[in-house]
């Protein structure tokens, strides 16, 4: 399958180099130049054991790339993964300017079907906020493209990244549309060859 | 699931894994002022499959990019909707507290003026095989040594480069390359992350660095006996 994952953090970066290991083709999109120019060359400028290995054999197998272009990154994956930052605000909610800035930014480029996946931990009702956003964009540009919205937290520990994602005790999916649901558990399918409940 | 399910789950998740820390960390208070033993307790309930044995360990406190921004988070969801989380208000209390415990622990020894005191740290990052210090309890036991009057030489296997970045060039602050280096000229040795090449160290050299033989053990990896027959005096939590 084809993916973007918005957000090279932990979270993203885990994710993408995953996906990419089990064979789909990824692009990972930043807008921190350093940090793709540290990719790209083979680096990974976070601490996290097994992950650079990961990465690089799958940047050498041509499966795992990476961006600073929000609309080449928007048109190339069918889905789409937001895993940007998610910081507290001063009053300790969660601020949501990255998420939702991501979420204009596909509804802005995208110019067919998408699966937009909220990864990163996002308080109740941003799925809500997302769709608003992506709508927001449609429509001024005067575009019907059909999109679903999809909750899909991710549970991995920093230190243990790698392992819990391509072994994960469970993947939690909030989705609202079959076509979502069929989508996103066939790209979970090879991660739980063991057991699946809905 | 539904997506608002989902959403929820995740926070769920973690609150539920800070409450268990929070929990442990203050019943080892607790059985530190009964003589009782976190540790044992910490077997003797996670052999209950109810509970299980995963997050039942007392320290000195969770940090993180996860635990404590979650767990503020819902409290906050919750007061939006009217909604008070009683449990995750005493969980971060308990937690904010519980960073402290280690340099309490330093005071009763040395008294609350630290100055001209000097302190080695082994471990900067929140926990081990990670170099993200984010809200990491290092941090607060470094900013309130510092406070007292102390210095510090800390020594992390990862999270150096890191430390460098949030600190600055703050000249209480030293660097050691190897573990036992951070003991020269120190008062006693901090333990703040439980990395493994922390475990199994010589007593006897870390005897005859420090000024004090005097061990203050935020994360319990050692066999109290162990330092002791070496002639170190050992402070864990919730240990005798």
């Amino acid at each position: 399958m084809k993916i973007t994952v918005v957000g090279t953090g932990y979270v993203g970066l885990v994710s993408g180099a995953c996906l990419a290991e089990m064979g789909n083709d990824v692009l990972c999109l930043d807008l921190d130049p350093e940090k793709i120019r540290i990719l790209k060359e083979g680096g990974i400028p976070i601490h996290e054991p097994g992950l650079g290995q990961v990465v690089a054999r799958n940047v050498a197998g041509g499966r795992l790339h990476f961006t600073t272009d929000v609309q080449e990154a928007v048109q190339f994956g069918t889905i789409q993964f937001i895993a940007v930052g998610t910081p507290p605000d001063e009053d300790g909610s969660a601020d949501l300017k990255y998420v939702l800035s991501a979420a204009r930014a596909i509804g802005r480029h995208m110019t067919d079907y998408k699966v937009i996946v909220d990864k990163s931990t996002v308080p109740v009702g941003t799925a809500d906020k997302v769709k608003t956003a992506v709508q927001a964009e449609l429509d001024a540009r005067g575009a019907a493209i059909p999109y679903s919205v999809v909750s899909n937290p991710e549970f991995l520990k920093e230190g243990a990244a790698v392992d819990d994602f391509m072994r994960p005790d469970r993947i939690v999916v909030g989705a609202e549309d079959d076509q979502a649901i069929f989508l996103m558990k066939a790209l979970y399918a090879p991660f739980q060859r063991n057991h699946e409940n809905s | 699931m539904d997506l608002r399910s989902a959403e929820l789950t995740k926070y769920a998740a973690n609150a539920m894994l800070a409450t268990r820390i929070s929990f442990m960390n203050e019943l080892a208070l607790l059985a530190e002022n009964l003589g009782a033993d976190i540790e044992l307790v910490r077997q003797g309930i996670g052999s209950d499959p109810r509970i299980g044995y995963h997050f039942l360990y007392a320290g000195c406190g969770y940090g993180g990019s996860c635990f404590p921004k979650d767990v503020k988070a819902l409290i906050k969801t919750g007061a939006d909707v009217g909604h008070a989380l009683h449990v995750l208000n005493a969980v971060e209390d308990a937690n904010d507290a519980q960073k402290l415990v280690l340099v309490n622990k330093i005071v009763a020894h040395f008294g609350e003026d630290l100055s001209g005191k000097h302190f080695a740290l082994w471990g900067l990052a929140f926990k081990p095989n990670t170099d993200d210090m984010r809200d990491a309890p290092s941090r607060v036991i470094i900013a309130e040594l510092f406070r007292r009057g102390a210095t510090v030489t800390a020594y992390d296997p990862v999270a150096m480069t890191e430390s460098r970045r949030i600190f600055g060039d703050e000249p209480r602050l030293a660097y050691a390359e190897r573990p036992m280096q951070a003991l020269d000229n120190a008062d006693a040795l901090v333990i703040v992350t439980e990395w493994k090449e922390f475990r199994s160290p010589d007593f006897d050299v870390i005897k005859a660095k420090l000024k004090s033989p005097l061990i203050f053990d935020g994360r319990n990896i050692f066999d109290p006996a162990l330092p002791r027959q070496a002639g170190l005096s050992y402070l864990s939590i919730g240990r005798p």
